[in-house]
């Protein structure tokens, strides 16, 4: 069995482009340390009201807040504004980090309820 | 807030109203009070409660238990998760965990009455059997290769034999899998082979003289391109109910409200009404819609304490489904950090 030829470009519509490190996905705006807003590429609500969140929660943030200017459009803005000497830039990583050890505490606790039920039966 | 209160101080009971507001959602007669959360570091310095974020903190209050686990129908609670995290989860499951579907559909000969744009959706929208995992993203522009595309075949031809008609249906079970180049070593075990779910899927029904001739060619994809490629038929959450009476409810009035409840949650005991089975309760408000018992019912959920239900489409068990989701969730963090330290 052969592969048939690929369709041709505009014949193709699809508009998702596989995850790659490669793609600049933030891009910043700002003139201080302490503020900027993020621009992020093919992203929603789902890191956006996230990262907002987190970064609520961390006391040496004044402010955090994300948008997406239009449906249509596959941008989210962020805005933080930190206080106590923490850049923006670095709430985010730290925003990130929180999201990523909360993701991975969640897969541990998942994946040990499976066998505790396990043990039972 | 320099230093960390002690998880005893968390607690943060001075303010009863204010702890209520924090941890939980009414369901009032009128609507909703407080269906917002308020996820401020300082929001509750007031009752003596740090609302910052402390993974340890966490990792004491988070919990997960399985109510009930089929192949293909997942049950579980987790609490000591707030809301915007647990619907991150929700909406990954739905729109970005890839799975495999037809994406590219050669029409070589089809005299049925279907259409051949809505023969080339209705076989897009049947669940693959494959583990996705397997395969690349096939990229815009570039080739098919064996690593990114698996091609189907669909050859139903309705005839009369005898008097009897034969195939005239074309389920999903004629579809079958033309393995290219070293695709068949790909899947060692006969029954890993890519394949419809369910056998029993009607794509058209035919009559005689009547046939479809198509190649089906399926790549991977996501959920939020097509919902095709969402491996769930739903991921959704609920908060855990919890309904409070008042003691002073006893006697005929105890009866009374156990009746009013559709979902049979209350039961009495020692005269007093309990919900002896909040997670059957659907909010319905028939408990409360009297006055009387409005002042004595109050019926809320518990705002960190969500009950998911993953019902998958096959081609990943629901259990995987979520393993996966924390795991983009991780990827998409990395994704940007990557990014943020390319720009500094």
């Amino acid at each position: 069995m052969s592969l048939a030829a690929a369709p041709n470009a505009t014949e193709s519509c699809n508009s998702f482009i596989p995850p790659s490190f490669d793609v600049n996905k933030v891009e910043i705006i700002s003139d201080r340390p302490d503020c900027a807003t993020f621009v992020f590429t093919d992203e929603d609500h789902t890191l956006g009201n996230a990262l907002h969140y987190v970064l609520m929660k961390n006391p040496k943030v004044d402010f955090s807040g994300y948008s997406l200017p239009h449906p249509s459009d596959n941008r989210m803005n962020l805005r933080i504004q930190t206080k106590s000497g923490l850049s923006a830039q670095d709430a985010l990583v730290k925003g990130l980090n929180d999201i990523k050890d909360i993701s991975r505490h969640v897969l541990d606790t998942f994946n040990q309820a499976f066998d505790d039920n396990k043990m039972q039966e | 807030m320099s230093k960390k209160s002690s998880s005893s101080s968390k607690k943060g009971l001075s303010d009863p109203n204010l702890e209520d507001k924090r941890t939980k959602v009414t369901v009032g007669n009128a609507g909703l009070e407080n269906p917002r959360g308020t996820y401020y570091s300082g929001a509750y310095t007031s009752i003596g409660y740090d609302n910052s974020f402390n993974l340890q903190d966490f990792k004491d209050n988070f919990k997960v238990k399985i109510l009930s686990e089929k192949p293909y129908e997942l049950v579980f609670e987790m609490s000591g998760i707030d809301a915007p995290i647990a619907n991150a989860f929700r909406r990954i499951m739905i729109s970005e965990i890839p799975t495999m579907a037809i994406e590219k559909v050669y029409i070589i000969n089809n005299t049925s009455i279907l259409q051949d744009e809505v023969l080339a959706h209705r076989l897009g929208l049947i669940p693959i059997k494959v583990d996705p995992r397997k395969f690349n993203f096939k990229l815009p522009n570039k080739e098919y290769t064996a690593e990114d595309t698996l091609i189907f075949q669909l050859k139903v031809k309705c005839e009369k034999e005898d008097g009897k008609i034969i195939n005239a249906e074309a389920l999903s079970k004629h579809l079958t899998w033309m393995p290219t180049e070293d695709q068949e070593e790909m899947f060692p075990d006969v029954n890993d082979q890519p394949r419809p779910v369910e056998g029993d899927i009607p794509i058209m029904k035919l009559r005689p003289g009547q046939c479809i001739d198509v190649q089906c060619y399926c790549e991977k994809n996501i959920g939020r391109e097509h919902i095709k490629w969402s491996p769930v038929c739903t991921a959704s959450y609920r908060l855990l109910p919890v309904i409070t009476v008042d003691p002073s409810v006893t006697g005929d009035k105890a009866k009374e409200l156990v009746n009013k409840c559709p979902k049979k949650v209350f039961d009495i005991e020692d005269d007093q009404v309990v919900a002896a089975r909040p997670l059957d309760c659907t909010m319905c408000r028939e408990c409360i819609r009297e006055p009387e018992f409005e002042k004595t019912v109050k019926l809320q959920r518990v705002r960190d304490h969500f009950i998911f239900s993953i019902e998958s489409t096959g081609a990943l068990t629901s259990r995987e489904i979520f393993q996966e989701a924390l795991k983009i969730f991780i990827e998409k963090c990395n994704i940007v950090e990557e990014s943020l330290n390319k720009l500094l």
